[in-house]
């Protein structure tokens, strides 16, 4: 190439566009069937974020309007347990991204340890179970529930990630009834699973054929290819799964009549609430979230399970365990009298 | 660029360039010398009046120096610019091997560099003789010059192995034609294309282009207020690092 002119090198540095971009990509963090995820720095805010763009190998305007759309979903989701969204646009080669906040923390299965308690775990879950039911308040739904999209903080913080399958709740969407996850399909951590639906179009436009959510992980309904029929209680399923691999390391085993193989070593209220989550018949569920969310706190509080129906032994267990403190301090009293009454008597 | 490469964010080189491993002080010193030879070959026939043999010489000699981790390390980030530390070293280089003349062959027993000084000489050639240079300004001009060489050649690379030829094309007419630059109209009519995209695949040359630069900048600075300063020389804005 010729050496450049001194005309050309003013003009050059003349017309150049000011605008720096505004994110630079650092590492790639992630990436899915549909989109890529970069950790990138905010060149103007000075901090690092976490941008998800479309990957290269598929463009077009229904990978816009998914990208648009689970963009739009996060939005609207302001919620200490869902990731915000600061940003949207296009790079340079035009290809559309958001911006989030970046993480920095660690799986739920790395937050996990054998120590962990049954009351940590379960606090956890809580946290999910949460952001699940304002997110329900707010008309969306997750349908991608798993280990992998569960992301525990630094300082304690739980989020729940990837809403690239979520839905509107009400929203009229085709079924692809028939397409049944393949055999070689991704397994339950593969990030590809994610992207594996092309069921968040807009409303009204579903690719048949596809499924929905990840296999191992999707509730009958989404197993059967079933989506008009997915709603908040399709994230009770998700819920209830997790709620089986956060004490067992395990998705939930589904025998070939739709019976839950429930692990022994579950306390017998928590495998009550699993059995009532994991119901095949949408019916038989939690009617919502906040139902969940009740009997989990109920259980963490030492109160009655409304799933689980108690035996003598169990309410008198459970009583004694809500009220040691007070129980002690009478038995202390009444064995101190016993003593003083008998002294005396001596 | 590849899917995964783009929009890719390089390293600092010149802070790897202190790094204590050999292999990436040596990457970091071949990106370092791609963009800095030709400023110091032409810095050293113009400032030192060195002959051009004399002038590749020193050339070699003072980049061989600077691979050595000890004097890129006399560097201190907090304290200067890059360039600016490069070119005072280059002034200090010359006075010492002037002192040493007749004491020491220089460059002896190390592998010379593979610099194509006859190219850099031609693009010298009507500038000389030069009474009246302004040395550290003529430094930074041909700094800027040797960058955007670089990344118009990077952009053509990019454009053409993508078959987005036509776009280099359309910019190579319009920023690269000298004095003399053609209307949209002519464009439109020379490639058979309307004048909004014309205008479109100028824009995205030049966003490009600029985001080359500004990429090849960051791995010559090594803070963001270095880089902050070395854009607004180059580029006459802030950036925004």
């Amino acid at each position: 190439m010729s050496p450049l002119s001194d005309a050309d090198l003013v003009h050059l540095r003349s017309v150049l566009p000011d605008t720096e971009p505004r994110y630079r990509m650092l590492e790639q963090i992630g990436a899915g069937g549909m989109g890529v995820v970069w950790r990138a720095h905010d060149t103007r805010l000075r901090r690092d974020v976490a941008l998800k763009v479309l990957a290269r190998a598929q463009p077009g305007p229904d990978a816009e309007a998914r990208l648009t759309r689970e963009a739009a979903i996060l939005a609207r989701l302001e919620h200490p347990g869902i990731v915000p969204v600061h940003d949207t646009g296009r790079l340079d080669d035009g290809r559309l991204y958001y911006v989030m906040k970046l993480v920095r923390g660690r799986p739920l299965a790395d937050a996990l340890e054998p120590s962990t308690s049954a009351g940590q775990r379960v606090a956890i879950l809580l946290r999910i179970a949460e952001a699940l039911a304002f997110a329900h308040k707010a008309g969306v739904i997750h349908r991608d529930l798993k280990p992998s999209n569960v992301m525990v903080g630094d300082f304690g913080e739980v989020l729940v990630l990837d809403w690239g399958v979520a839905g509107w709740l009400g929203e009229r969407t085709p079924d692809t009834t028939g397409a049944t996850p393949a055999a070689d399909a991704p397994g339950p951590t593969d990030p590809a699973a994610i992207d594996s639906t092309d069921t968040t179009l807009p409303a009204g436009r579903t690719a048949t054929g596809t499924i929905l959510g990840t296999p191992g992980w999707m509730s009958p309904e989404q197993t059967r290819g079933l989506i008009s029929q997915t709603d908040a209680r399709t994230d009770v399923w998700g819920l209830g799964a997790l709620l089986v691999w956060c004490f067992t390391n395990e998705a939930p085993q589904v025998g070939a009549n739709g019976a839950i193989h429930l692990p022994p070593k579950l306390p017998r209220p928590l495998k009550s609430m699993a059995r009532r989550a994991l119901a095949q018949d949408q019916r038989e569920r939690y009617a919502g979230t906040d139902d969940f969310l009740s009997d989990l706190r109920a259980w963490r509080d030492g109160d009655r399970v409304s799933a689980h129906r108690e035996s003598t032994p169990e309410r008198i267990g459970r009583f004694v365990t809500r009220y040691r403190v007070p129980i002690l301090l009478i038995s202390a009293y009444i064995t101190a009298r016993i003593a003083l009454y008998l002294w005396r008597r001596i | 660029m590849s899917d995964d490469r783009f929009p890719e964010t390089r390293a600092s080189a010149v802070l790897a360039a202190r790094s204590n491993e050999e292999a990436a002080r040596r990457a970091a010193f071949n990106r370092i010398i791609t963009a800095y030879w030709k400023p110091v070959f032409k810095y050293l026939r113009l400032r030192w009046k060195a002959d051009h043999d004399q002038a590749a010489d020193w050339t070699q000699a003072f980049f061989l120096r600077l691979l050595e981790k000890e004097f890129v390390q006399s560097w201190d980030p907090e304290r200067g610019h890059f360039r600016t530390w490069l070119r005072v070293g280059i002034d200090g280089f010359v006075m010492n091997e002037r002192k040493a003349a007749g004491r020491l062959k220089r460059g002896g027993g190390l592998a010379p560099l593979s610099l194509d000084f006859d190219d850099a000489e031609r693009e010298l050639a009507p500038l000389l003789p030069v009474e009246t240079l302004h040395p550290e300004r003529y430094f930074e001009q041909e700094w800027a010059r040797s960058l955007f060489e670089g990344g118009i050649a990077a952009l053509r690379e990019d454009l053409e192995s993508s078959g987005r030829g036509l776009r280099w094309r359309i910019f190579e007419a319009t920023d690269l034609a000298g004095g003399d630059r053609p209307s949209y109209r002519e464009l439109a009519e020379r490639f058979h294309e309307p004048e909004t995209q014309i205008t479109n695949h100028l824009a995205a040359a030049r966003r490009q282009l600029r985001q080359i630069l500004s990429e090849r900048l960051r791995e010559l600075t090594g803070s963001d207020d270095e880089y902050a300063f070395e854009a607004e020389r180059l580029f006459g804005t802030k950036g925004s690092a």
